[in-house]
């Protein structure tokens, strides 16, 4: 008998122990936002957001249910971040030319991760420079973001 | 006669215990299952910004290090130019600034330090790019320890709230100045302005930014979202 609760309380501690470190990795880590847009209740949008996370060096543009990566140049000048003289990547320059069609019904929701802040302004410049409109909204650096739309 | 012993020993039946065992799995399964269903992602109905342009008048906070600091720069500013700005001139005691001066007016700016019970503002005076005019710009700093930690928030009664409280939010919002260590306590101080009806923007500054406004060159139009 004593062997069999020794069974009992072996499987006990490995059920548990998995049930915490799957709710601990759930509701720290790897828990992700849903920024809800749109619907009843929700103030008026007259334009759709378009997603666009900024991290300092990549923007990853969330667009037609993908993700696309592309790389954008800042440097340092006397304790401030500016553009460089480099082309943008062709990935930027087609999401940017494409939202500047749409600007009218579409505008850009920036997703400013810390390690983008010092640039966050000057990337938005990009937008502006176009008649973009343009939002920023704050979030921690290894947290997931999606736009849900409301129901 | 010897009787026979009756003390045989009976093995007891293992069935209860593995009902046992059986119903506890079980439940603890269920109960990981349901955890990782409801923490697998949070849900966040947020406002979500858009640029657009206010006539409202500025009212700055910074977001540092865990605290909500008052930036009251307005009379800041107005103390640290007053030796050095005439009718809207630079000068030097009094006198306009020239190349023969502008050395001394240079240490005059750059070891020049006003303060309140909030920041330290610095200044800094240089050449422009064209080595034919001055640019004057000025930093602040915040003191260690002053303003309201993000558990202040939840008070009714912290400097944050009096203040929003003195003051029109139709003709004032509120502008924060957010640093990477204090996202959350940006999020709550936005929320308390907002219940109290003004409109609040939000500048993103990197760890080690300096906080600075130039006094010579043009500034950014002021936004809210």
């Amino acid at each position: 008998m004593l062997p069999f609760i020794a069974i009992l309380m072996c499987t006990l501690g490995c059920l548990l122990f998995v049930t915490l470190a799957i709710a601990s990795l759930s509701l720290g880590p790897s828990r992700g936002e849903g920024w809800v847009f749109g619907g009843a209740g929700s103030d008026r949008q007259s334009k759709i957001p378009i997603l666009v996370e900024w991290d300092g060096t990549t923007a990853t543009i969330h667009r037609d249910g993908r993700k696309v990566r592309s790389e954008w140049k800042t440097e340092e000048y006397q304790g401030w971040r500016i553009s460089t003289d480099d082309p943008l990547n062709p990935e930027l320059e087609e999401f940017l030319n494409w939202l500047a069609q749409h600007k009218r019904d579409h505008y850009a929701l920036v997703a400013a991760r810390p390690t983008g802040f010092s640039s966050l302004f000057i990337f938005c410049n990009l937008f502006r420079k176009r008649d973009i409109d343009v939002g920023y909204e704050p979030i921690e650096q290894n947290r997931a973001v999606a736009l849900i739309p409301g129901k | 006669m010897r009787r026979k012993s009756h003390s045989q020993f009976h093995e007891p039946s293992l069935v209860p215990l593995a009902d046992m065992l059986t119903n506890t799995v079980g439940i603890v399964v269920f109960i990981l299952i349901f955890t990782v269903l409801t923490a697998g992602g949070a849900m966040v109905r947020i406002q979500l910004p858009r640029e657009r342009p206010t006539t409202a008048e500025r009212a700055s906070f910074i977001c540092f290090k865990g605290r909500l600091i008052f930036l009251d720069e307005d009379p800041l500013i107005d103390r640290f130019v007053k030796p050095i700005v005439k009718n809207k001139r630079l000068v030097v005691n009094g006198e306009p600034l020239t190349r023969s001066n502008v050395a001394f007016f240079f240490e005059l700016v750059n070891s020049r330090k006003i303060e309140d019970q909030f920041v330290v503002m610095t200044g800094e005076a240089r050449m422009d790019a064209s080595g034919n005019a001055v640019d004057v710009s000025v930093e602040v700093t915040p003191k260690p320890g002053v303003g309201d930690a993000i558990a202040d928030m939840r008070r009714s009664d912290n400097a944050f709230r009096r203040f929003l409280a003195s003051h029109d939010p139709q003709k004032r919002f509120i502008k924060f100045n957010v640093f990477p260590d204090s996202l959350e306590l940006y999020k709550a101080a936005r929320d308390v302005a907002r219940a109290a009806g003004y409109q609040t923007g939000w500048d993103a500054r990197g760890s080690g930014q300096k906080i600075g406004f130039n006094l010579t060159g043009g500034g950014r139009k002021d936004t809210v979202q």
